[in-house]
């Protein structure tokens, strides 16, 4: 079992309009993970439909990324508003790699995107400061505030 | 401890970009859950700024919604790509309606946001697409199209 109370929230890909290109990712240090979630989100998507969506993976931050196999979808442009979910475990399997990021490539219409991972940490965040960055690398914003209502 | 192999995601608000007015943003359908954290996402905030954002709550889900206390944020334009997190338990507390959305509002210059809900738990583990994500989202049309675990 993973407490969701431990886990934390980081943009991969913010809420952007992507038209015939890739969003820009984030990626996500997965050292100390036990698992993450990737939710690829869309909103409007023009008339064309996505070419590529996914996670990709790599040793090194700034490496080459490839591909995880069966962590995409076929997203279509009638697909207004779906969501792409991937789960990811490394409690002992040693089979992915260490750097993840998220993939989305839009056809030649605008498309509207985000994607975020959800952390499972083996350290509780306590606030804003590692609740969404604390294995986060490479962007420059995280967590503006953190409500418990 | 509350499982997170057992939640639900959904769109609270579909990525869209926000000009001078307020987002149409669906509900979430609480019945049930223990607990909710709904995750705001922005990307390029515009000079005019998100005026307002709020998590609010309906005891009837198409009722007039209420903002939550506590559970907004104030932006400034600078901040592009910023999240803002908000946990809603109900556990126990009571305090809390069945329905909830977000409220957000943007000045006269483009706004990027989304906003997504995690649920947990409603009853069962969820086992496909149908309940993964779809399980008790109400005013969505569209919800998983696909949950890969590798």
């Amino acid at each position: 079992m993973i407490d969701i109370l431990s886990t934390g929230f980081i943009q991969l890909i913010p809420a952007q309009s992507v038209n015939g290109a890739s969003g820009t990712s984030y990626y996500v240090d997965t050292q100390n993970l036990d698992w993450v979630r990737v939710v690829l989100c869309f909103g409007a998507i023009g008339a064309a439909d996505v070419t590529s969506c996914g996670v990709t993976e790599c040793e090194t931050y700034n490496g080459s990324y490839t591909a995880i196999t069966g962590s995409g979808a076929t997203v279509t442009q009638t697909d207004d508003g779906c969501i792409v979910i991937t789960d990811i475990d490394y409690r002992g399997k040693g089979t992915h790699k260490r750097f993840l990021k998220a993939d989305m490539t839009a056809g030649a219409a605008a498309t509207l995107t985000f994607a975020g991972a959800i952390t499972a940490p083996k350290v509780t965040p306590t606030s804003t400061s590692n609740v969404g960055s604390g294995s986060l690398a490479g962007s420059a914003v995280a967590v503006k505030a953190w409500n418990q209502v | 401890m509350i499982n997170l192999l057992t939640t639900q995601n959904f769109q609270v608000l579909e990525p869209v970009v926000v000009n001078g007015g307020t987002a149409t943003a669906f509900y979430v359908d609480t019945l049930g859950a223990d607990w909710v954290r709904i995750v705001l996402l922005t990307g390029a905030i515009g000079a005019s700024n998100i005026t307002k954002y709020i998590v609010t709550e309906c005891e009837t889900s198409g009722g007039s919604y209420t903002d939550i206390t506590g559970s907004g944020a104030t932006f400034t334009a600078t901040d592009d790509g910023k999240i803002v997190i908000t946990d809603v338990d109900y556990r126990s507390k009571g305090t809390r309606k069945r329905f909830l959305s977000v409220t957000v509002t943007a000045g006269a210059t483009d706004c990027l946001v989304a906003a997504l809900a995690m649920v947990s738990p409603k009853p069962g583990t969820p086992t496909s697409t149908s309940n993964v994500g779809a399980g008790c989202l109400g005013g969505v049309t569209k919800s998983v199209l696909a949950w890969n675990q590798v």
